[in-house]
């Protein structure tokens, strides 16, 4: 996994913490979001719908379409929306 | 002020708005939430039947209105349409936020607001009740599924929630009705005090998200093995229904089922609706018979006879034989979007959809429009986006409607008598023609005058749960009664202008073949009774045939020949095509009348004589180029202006409505003419 260049709240990141796409977690992972910011447009909706910057994820179901759990919040995200969702800290599986 | 923590089953008691005890002013409650969280179940709790929908002005997002006694006031209650937050760059957002301002005029002004939490999923739904309570007016919070948040080991503070949101916090399970009663009373008594506290910015989402985080971790308890549990079922649950292949099948199967219903269970009432007005028919003849037996004023066999019986019973008939259809799709996509698996199909189909830019919300819409183009279209409300809503409308009609199958029948058996496999193929293929254009055009639209940013799949997939039959009925009931106000008067016109078309002008003198049957079978009616009577029926096919070709319709018939002869469409067939704007289904039986002189299309005498019918000129009307021209044509074509009535509903604009007929009739017309050529370069007749 890559480190990514650009992330838009560097308060965020702790020295040495890797960060890297939603797409790239395993089932049944749990991660930290750092950015949502490069959903674009879609970004404001998925606020709204609980997936901020923050919060606790868990990877659902992973595949072309991928199904993620934020608190009792379950989200379908498309890979294209997923692949933008820049996460840290894998919890637990 | 809080509602305490505990709650009882009350049965409401609401009497109707005219209630004679009725006499505090009444108020008007906005009725907000995020989707899934049973608003519209509270509202039906709270409203029942006496609500209506309508759209805010100049836009198509609209609100349910109803109204409500309780005790001696009367309460209006506005259903906002769910969503996610005041301030997203979304319609109804936007809408919404100005509704509760007092910037947008909707009937009702809004005294206070009742916002609807979800008990099992407090933080995100408190980032909405931030935004609505900070516009500053009296609200109530309705702390709706406590039942299932008892069941995944949630607990809920309320009175510290009614703390930290400065307004009173009622624990409610909508579904059963559980503290509705004491509901009603927090929001009668509920004030003009605008909410005790302030809130930090309710626009900046980083912000509000770590209020609601704040608040949420003070007032909610979760137990976390039960939630884990609860989690794990989901997530098997999910792991068949969103599986790539099981979920597909369990997809088809669902579809089937549904299609199933759709498709018998609406024949029977499809049919009684046909047989009751066919009675009707015949009673108001026999009426205005016995009338001229006593008065002799004429009326039977007049212009009001026809305008009567034709027209406007037939327009009514017309009109509710969609209803069966109408209902039944409503009441089945209710029940599976109450029990959660509708958004976990549209995320199963969004991946197929998508590569034609469309929505997974869209595939149940284009599948219903295999039944009817009509409710199809009405439940393309499921889908969000403006641009993808429009998209799936204008492509809806390419998919091939039931109305449509008696046109299919009719041409594929001349196309392939005693073929039946080959038959069968030409019918997959008129339904899979028809998908590929819709699909095909999809792409088109939304790469061109539907252009615009793609939203991404991001789909909510709420806790699954059994479904209310309450909340089906009730939006069955809606969407007919929408059906009936909207369209309904406007598919009636539509009928009764058809059938004028149709009908008008009488011809005065019948074709002189016709008048020699007649002498001919009296002459013989005493020596041969058979006889007599057989050239007495084929008289009055003579005088049918004779009566549409002088119509208006057969006017317009000649007038288009000149336009639909490179198709291989002569003005008979032009007849058909016009009359059968009424209903594809018309076409049929306005080529029984015209070729054959009857209506009966399952007579294969007449079916025979339709095959054999010639043109003026004496060659063969209906060679297998022309047969299989007017099939595509009939795939394509946007033959079905109650269709086009609907589309203007739905969109708000007839633009939309014209653009389709005009592109459909474009595309039909160019398929069939490369049908006809194309079969002549094959060396087909």
């Amino acid at each position: 996994m890559s480190r990514i260049a650009s992330i838009p709240d560097p308060t965020l990141i702790a020295a040495n913490e890797r960060v890297f796409p939603l797409t790239q977690l395993r089932e049944g992972s749990r991660a930290r979001v750092v950015s949502t910011a490069k959903c674009c447009e879609d970004c404001d909706l998925l606020n709204a719908m609980g997936l901020t910057e923050h919060c606790e994820l868990r990877v659902c179901q992973r595949g072309s379409t991928c199904i993620v759990q934020v608190n009792q919040t379950r989200l379908g995200l498309s890979s294209e929306v997923a692949g933008k969702i820049l996460v840290s800290d894998v919890i637990g599986e | 002020m809080t509602a305490g923590g505990t709650s009882t089953a009350t049965t409401v008691a609401i009497g109707g708005h005219d209630d004679p005890r009725v006499h505090a002013p009444a108020k008007c409650f906005a009725l907000i939430g995020n989707p899934n969280t049973g608003k519209t179940t509270l509202f039906n709790r709270l409203c029942g039947l006496r609500a209506k929908t309508a759209n805010f002005p100049g836009s198509t997002v609209e609100a349910r209105i109803g109204t409500l006694a309780h005790h001696h006031r009367t309460l209006h209650v506005v259903d906002l349409p769910g969503m996610y937050g005041l301030h997203l760059d979304r319609p109804e957002s936007r809408i919404c936020k100005r509704y509760l301002e007092g910037t947008v005029d909707f009937g009702e002004v809004p005294d206070g607001i009742l916002i609807v939490i979800d008990a099992t999923n407090v933080q995100r739904n408190l980032v909405l009740a931030a935004q609505a309570l900070s516009v500053g007016k009296p609200a109530v919070v309705a702390l709706n599924m406590i039942d299932l948040a008892d069941r995944r080991g949630i607990k809920v503070d309320d009175a510290q929630l009614s703390q930290r949101l400065g307004c009173p916090v009622v624990r409610i399970c909508a579904r059963s009705g559980v503290g509705v009663h004491e509901l009603l009373q927090r929001m009668e008594l509920a004030g003009s005090a605008s909410p005790a506290n302030s809130f930090p910015d309710t626009g900046d989402v980083k912000t509000i998200t770590a209020w609601a985080r704040d608040v949420s971790s003070a007032c909610v308890t979760t137990d976390k093995s039960a939630e884990t549990r609860a989690e794990r079922t989901t997530d098997r649950v999910d792991g068949v229904l969103t599986h790539p292949i099981w979920g597909m099948g369990v997809f088809l199967l669902v579809m089937m089922a549904l299609f199933y219903v759709i498709f018998t269970v609406a024949s029977f009432p499809m049919d009684m609706i046909e047989y009751l007005f066919t009675k009707l028919g015949t009673g108001v003849d026999s009426l205005m018979m016995w009338t001229d037996s006593v008065t002799g004023w004429g009326m039977s066999g007049g212009a009001i006879h026809d305008l009567l019986i034709d027209g406007v019973i037939g327009g009514v008939a017309g009109t509710l034989v969609f209803l069966p259809q109408i209902c039944l799709l409503f009441f089945l996509i209710s029940l599976l979007e109450d029990t959660g698996y509708l958004a976990r199909a549209a995320f199963l189909m969004d991946r197929l959809l998508r590569k034609f830019g469309l929505p997974g919300q869209a595939f149940v819409p284009l599948l219903s429009g295999h039944a009817c183009a009509i409710p199809a279209m009405m439940s393309t409300r499921l889908i969000a986006d403006h641009r993808d809503r429009l998209a799936t409308i204008l492509v809806i009609p390419f998919m091939s409607c039931s109305a449509r199958l008696p046109v299919y029948v009719l041409l594929i058996s001349m196309l392939f008598e005693g073929k039946p496999w080959l038959a069968g193929l030409a019918f997959v293929g008129c339904y899979a023609l028809g998908a590929i254009a819709a699909l095909l055009t999809a792409k088109m639209l939304r790469k061109s005058i539907l252009k615009g940013p793609k939203p991404a799949m991001v789909l909510e997939l709420p806790t699954y749960k059994w479904p209310s039959l309450r909340t089906a009925l009730l939006t069955t009931y809606d969407r007919a009664m929408m059906f009936l106000r909207k369209a309904g008067t406007v598919i009636m016109c539509i009928c009764i202008i058809m059938w004028w078309l149709g009908a008008y002008p009488k011809t005065s003198q019948p074709p002189a073949e016709a008048v020699q049957m007649r002498e001919q079978a009296e002459t013989i009616a005493q020596s041969d009774a058979a006889k007599a009577d057989e050239l007495r029926d084929e008289a009055d096919r003579l005088e049918a045939r004779w009566q549409k070709r002088n119509s208006f319709a057969g006017m317009l018939g000649r007038g288009v020949e000149p336009a639909i002869k490179p198709i291989g469409m002569d003005w008979q067939l032009g007849v058909g095509v016009m009359s059968s704007f009424a209903a594809r289904e018309v076409f049929a039986s306005t080529m029984s009348v015209l070729l054959a002189g009857s209506e009966d299309t399952e007579d294969s005498a007449v079916v025979q004589r339709i095959k054999s019918a010639t043109r003026d000129d004496g060659s063969r009307l209906f060679t297998t180029r022309t047969a299989a021209s007017v099939l595509v044509f009939y795939v394509l074509a946007m033959q079905c202006l109650a269709t086009l009535a609907v589309t203007r509903r739905e969109t708000g604009s007839w633009w939309w409505a014209l653009l389709q007929l005009i592109y459909m009739t474009v595309v039909a017309y160019c398929a069939s003419w490369i049908t006809y050529v194309g079969l002549g370069w094959f060396g087909a007749t």
